[in-house]
């Protein structure tokens, strides 16, 4: 239990959160959209540099402000995952001082964020409108560097070991 | 037997989990899920993993809401009470089931979320519509302009060339080339005022106009057309119509005109009337009703709504008539002004279109619009500066000029070179293009009103955007007159005499 850690994936309602996490657990999609209601937890566990880890994945409600979100269930948080859908620029017009609100209110937590849905975008067209860095371009549809978030978020976790 | 009934109400189920500080179960009322009592809470399901941090501290009580549990392939929305114990007691922890509560929160927050996605993809779609939509009109008065300029600079050649001794035949060519010019000059101008009303820079103008003016100049357009194709053309304005009129002169005839195109085009026999009748008359207020009928070919009419209809009729015929049928409609409805037809096949059609306008009622003949063009000789000569950027449009200017002799001329590329000259040389006028490169015309204009010595010379503005705001503009910095190109020699006098105040006696 030593190396299990607790991921939530943040981020507006509809932005592919569930989507992502589904893709990387049971690495399933549906084009359906089902509204999350609090939060669905699940695990997996992965292999980094021959260091074994637990994920204990929260996926958390959709929330277009992120104190709105309940304190105890970002209790004991390893890593955040922030989420935004480039179709629709609502869900990260606030990203800087979403981000700043995590980071200030839980330091110890590493923070990746991510742009789901790059399917559906002009990558290019995006990177002018978004005032903040994006770590991963995802598509959970096609699977695209859906893995890869993971794996850096274990990789940053080795780092503090 | 009450706490019962409150309970099965509430639909509280709720089942107690005790455990020791290293998470082992102690026991379980197993009320919402079997547990297995020799195992530990992180077997039940991940969540309870990081319970491991809450029991390490003593007297720690912490509540999970909607928190989703799947056990034995059975889903549980539950809220989730932890306490970590104390001396006296052991760790344990209540978890009450609120299933079909948050299901139908659920529901709820599936239908706001979904409607609030489809909203904001409608909008989103609005907005890249309304943007295509701009560019397309900003692509299409920008081009219409450009093409403006050359046609501006054809035409003053044509004009010119209309003065040399030319054999018949050449002159026959020539009127043919002219009209041709003049046919897509007025194609361009409709594409450009078409885009300027899509994003809503077109403005109606009010200035005072002489209405016999008017009749005559359409008159003598379309007299001689409808001769040649052997149809009678009649104009008929009672007396009760006051002449003087404050309105738009120029959307005026735009109108009437694509009219009698629209007519000239369907009628093959017979006659075309142009007709006016007041329709109402209170104090300043008037309005007019405008009649085209003729005895064309007509047309069925489908359907009730006059515009829609009129709208179509001119889709389905895309040949030869341009845009002049859209923009009808448009000044129309921007003048506040009313349109309705009839139509019978084979028998003809009937246009009215009712207009408002004021009494100009202290007005005195308009001089452009009233007197004939007369050439003044003029026996001091004027000294002239041209300011602009195109070569033909400098020729052209230069050929009138000289044609027409008394003047001086001096040319400048550019509205920076233009203030060199004027500081070394007095001009009696400058001819300012709005629209150069390196310095435009504004921006010399206000450096030339501002601190130049000259600073009271006579300026004329030239434009081939004639949008209001450009004219504004112009006035603002004090230019003493504005013409809009392509313009005629006639136009181009009737302002040097009215800048440079050149009177008729002088001939």
């Amino acid at each position: 239990m030593i190396n299990s850690k607790k991921i939530v994936l943040v981020g507006h309602f509809g932005v592919g959160k569930t989507s992502i996490v589904r893709r990387y657990v049971s690495n399933i999609f549906t084009t359906d959209y089902k509204v999350t209601i609090g939060v669905h937890i699940f695990k997996k566990e992965i292999e980094v540099n021959n260091n074994k880890l637990t994920f204990v994945i929260w996926d958390l409600e959709g929330k277009d402000d992120i104190e709105k979100v309940r304190v105890s269930h970002l209790l004991g948080t390893s890593g955040f995952i922030y989420i935004v859908d480039p179709t629709r620029n609502t869900t990260y017009v606030n990203i800087e001082s979403e981000v700043g609100y995590l980071k200030s209110n839980y330091p110890k937590a590493k923070l990746l964020t991510v742009a789901n849905k790059v399917d559906l975008i002009d990558k290019e067209a995006f990177l002018k409108d978004v005032s903040f860095p994006i770590d991963f371009f995802t598509s959970a549809k096609t699977g695209d560097n859906v893995e890869e978030i993971f794996n850096k978020m274990g990789l940053i976790f080795l780092k503090d070991l | 037997m009450i706490q019962k009934a409150i309970d099965r109400y509430l639909n509280n189920k709720v089942q107690t989990i005790q455990f020791n500080s290293d998470g082992k179960i102690i026991a379980s009322d197993d009320i919402l899920f079997p547990v297995n009592k020799e195992e530990t809470i992180y077997a039940i399901h991940p969540f309870f993993d990081f319970f491991q941090e809450i029991i390490t501290e003593k007297k720690r009580r912490e509540v999970f809401k909607m928190i989703l549990l799947e056990i034995n392939k059975k889903n549980l929305v539950v809220d989730i009470l932890v306490y970590s114990g104390s001396i006296k007691t052991k760790p344990y922890m209540l978890i009450f089931d609120k299933s079909s509560f948050y299901k139908e929160i659920q529901q709820i927050t599936q239908e706001k979320n979904e409607l609030f996605i489809s909203n904001f993809n409608e909008n989103q779609k609005n907005l890249e519509l309304n943007n295509e939509k701009k560019f397309k009109n900003k692509f299409l008065a920008s081009i219409s302009h450009d093409l403006k300029t050359p046609i501006t600079g054809v035409l003053g050649l044509l004009e010119l060339f209309k003065k040399e001794n030319l054999a018949y035949e050449q002159k026959e060519l020539l009127n043919t080339i002219s009209s041709t010019m003049v046919h897509m000059n007025r194609l361009v101008s409709d594409i450009f005022d078409l885009s300027k009303m899509e994003y809503g820079e077109f403005t109606i103008e009010m200035v005072s106009f002489d209405l016999d003016e008017l009749i005559k100049n359409i008159e003598r357009v379309y007299l001689e057309k409808f001769l040649l194709k052997n149809i009678e053309f009649q104009i008929k304005k009672p007396n009760n119509i006051p002449n003087y009129l404050i309105g738009d002169y120029n959307r005026v005839v735009q109108i009437l005109m694509n009219l009698l195109d629209n007519a000239y085009k369907y009628t093959n026999q017979g006659k075309v009337v142009l007709e006016m009748h007041l329709d109402f008359r209170r104090a300043k207020n008037i309005r007019i009703k405008f009649v085209v009928s003729d005895t064309g070919i007509g047309f069925e009419k489908d359907d009730n709504n006059q515009f829609e209809s009129f709208k179509k009729l001119h889709d389905e015929d895309i040949e030869g008539s341009g845009l002049g049928l859209s923009i009808v409609l448009r000044l129309i409805e921007l003048m506040k002004g009313t349109f309705l037809f009839n139509s019978k096949v084979n028998e003809g059609s009937t246009f009215e279109i009712t207009l408002p306008f004021e009494v100009d009622v202290n007005s005195q003949k308009n001089n452009f619009l009233k007197s004939k063009f007369s050439k003044v000789n003029i026996k001091n000569k004027y000294n002239i500066l041209i300011v602009d950027d195109n070569e033909i449009n400098q020729l052209v200017l230069m050929k009138l000029l000289v044609n027409h002799g008394g003047f001086y001329m001096d040319i400048a590329n550019n509205g920076e070179r233009a203030i060199e000259m004027i500081e070394k040389e007095n001009y009696d006028l400058i001819f300012m293009d709005l629209h150069m490169p390196k310095m435009n015309g504004f921006e010399a204009i206000e450096i030339i009103r501002e601190n130049t010595e000259n600073n009271k010379t006579n300026i004329i503005a030239l434009s081939a955007y004639d949008i209001a705001k450009d004219k504004e503009l112009a006035q603002k910095l004090k230019v003493d007159d504005y013409i809009v190109k392509p313009f005629s020699s006639e136009e181009l006098f009737t302002s040097i005499y009215k800048v440079l105040k050149i009177k008729k006696e002088a001939t």
